[in-house]
């Protein structure tokens, strides 16, 4: 596949020749086959200049030239300059994408929790709080800054039971709880195939060769029963 | 894959003392930082330990399928196995012989493969996410129970 290029009618012939020429420079310069377009704007001075965009969005700027530059810059110069360009938007995707991501997976816990604070029978007493998520390597790939995520406590006298996000990003699982019931550990994860789907909670009990069950209200309460 | 039972309650004995650890919540987040840390080279352990278990898998099925097809009565379907020589086996790239016992492209094989890539990435001493390794030991299992079939 190659990509595909458009150009607005009011560029003028010979700006329009020289951008026709350097099409595989741009093609090179781009990570991805993706439609690139050229579009022609004036700056302030009322000067015009020459917009290349990715998939004919305007946010997508891969480069921003001159009428002189386009004209007169070496190749070279010219490849780099949109080379730059679109590796600061690769990334800022990037980062976008593991920001979402994390809203998600808080959305995801304040979800799983309301759910059992709504299974929690009396005389359970019930703590909603916050913590600072783990600091995981994509976010420190894309200086993410960690964020408070929810925990839940369930407290009935001495007993207690706590739910707490360990990490968001794991082989195998779209998301790991670390549940505490008295001293015991057991470990929550959402299995769902993609991130398109809901959730898919189970739990790993340990004390069977096939060790996730679906995590349901009868699951969660026989555990509970299992420390009154 | 007779050990991973084994392998398993250790890995969940040990994980546990680190979970605990890494939720209590008397400790700064540095500190459980920390603790997480250790969970994920824990967690890289014991998958690497299971991964060798389907490993070994794998190359037993291996074995048994080039047996199996040498004695096929049709010599246009025995020939290419009749030049293959058992003990060179490990010749094949691992992920060739997964192809003998999945079909290439399949589900199964592109989960073998995933892992695989995450258990040399281990090997070679570059940073992988944490693993769920009851998850990817009972999908291993369940590979494996199917490439049975398929010999």
């Amino acid at each position: 596949m190659q990509n595909r290029f458009e150009y607005s009618q009011d560029i003028p012939r010979k700006v329009l020749d020289k951008l026709l020429d350097r099409e595989p420079l741009c093609a090179k310069a781009v990570f991805e086959t993706s439609p690139l377009g050229w579009t022609r704007e004036i700056d302030d001075q009322k000067r015009p200049l020459y917009v290349l965009t990715k998939h004919g969005l305007v946010d997508f700027r891969l480069g921003i030239f001159s009428e002189d530059e386009i004209l007169n810059m070496t190749d070279e110069i010219f490849k780099d300059k949109i080379l730059i360009q679109d590796i600061d938007e690769q990334r800022r995707q990037e980062t976008e994408y593991v920001v979402e991501r994390l809203e998600d997976w808080k959305n995801r816990l304040t979800h799983l929790f309301t759910e059992i604070d709504h299974w929690t029978p009396q005389p359970w007493q019930i703590l909603h709080s916050q913590i600072i998520q783990r600091n995981e390597e994509l976010m420190r790939r894309f200086d993410v800054a960690p964020k408070e995520v929810p925990i839940l406590t369930l407290l009935n006298g001495k007993q207690r039971v706590a739910f707490v996000p360990s990490a968001l990003w794991i082989v195998g699982a779209d998301g790991r709880v670390n549940v505490t019931i008295n001293a015991r550990q057991y470990i929550l994860i959402d299995r769902r195939d993609t991130s398109l789907d809901a959730s898919r909670w189970e739990i790993i009990l340990g004390n069977q060769r096939s060790q996730t069950v679906p995590f349901t209200q009868e699951e969660f309460l026989s555990l509970l029963r299992g420390v009154s | 894959m007779n050990d991973i039972e084994r392998i398993h309650l250790h890995y969940l004995e040990t994980s546990s003392m680190i979970s605990a650890k890494e939720s209590d919540l008397s400790l700064s987040p540095t500190e459980r930082n920390n603790w997480a840390q250790v969970r994920d080279a824990n967690d890289q352990a014991y998958f690497a330990l299971i991964f060798a278990q389907f490993e070994d898998v794998v190359n037993n099925l291996c074995v048994a399928l080039v047996r199996k097809m040498r004695t096929e009565p049709q010599w246009s379907v025995k020939r290419s196995w009749d030049v293959i020589n058992i003990s060179d086996l490990d010749r094949f790239s691992f992920m060739n012989r997964v192809a003998l016992l999945t079909e290439k492209g399949s589900t199964d094989y592109n989960d073998v493969e995933t892992y695989y890539k995450r258990r040399c990435e281990i090997d070679h001493g570059k940073a992988v996410p944490p693993i769920s390794v009851t998850t990817v030991g009972d999908k291993l299992f369940d590979i494996a129970q199917r490439m049975r079939k398929n010999i």
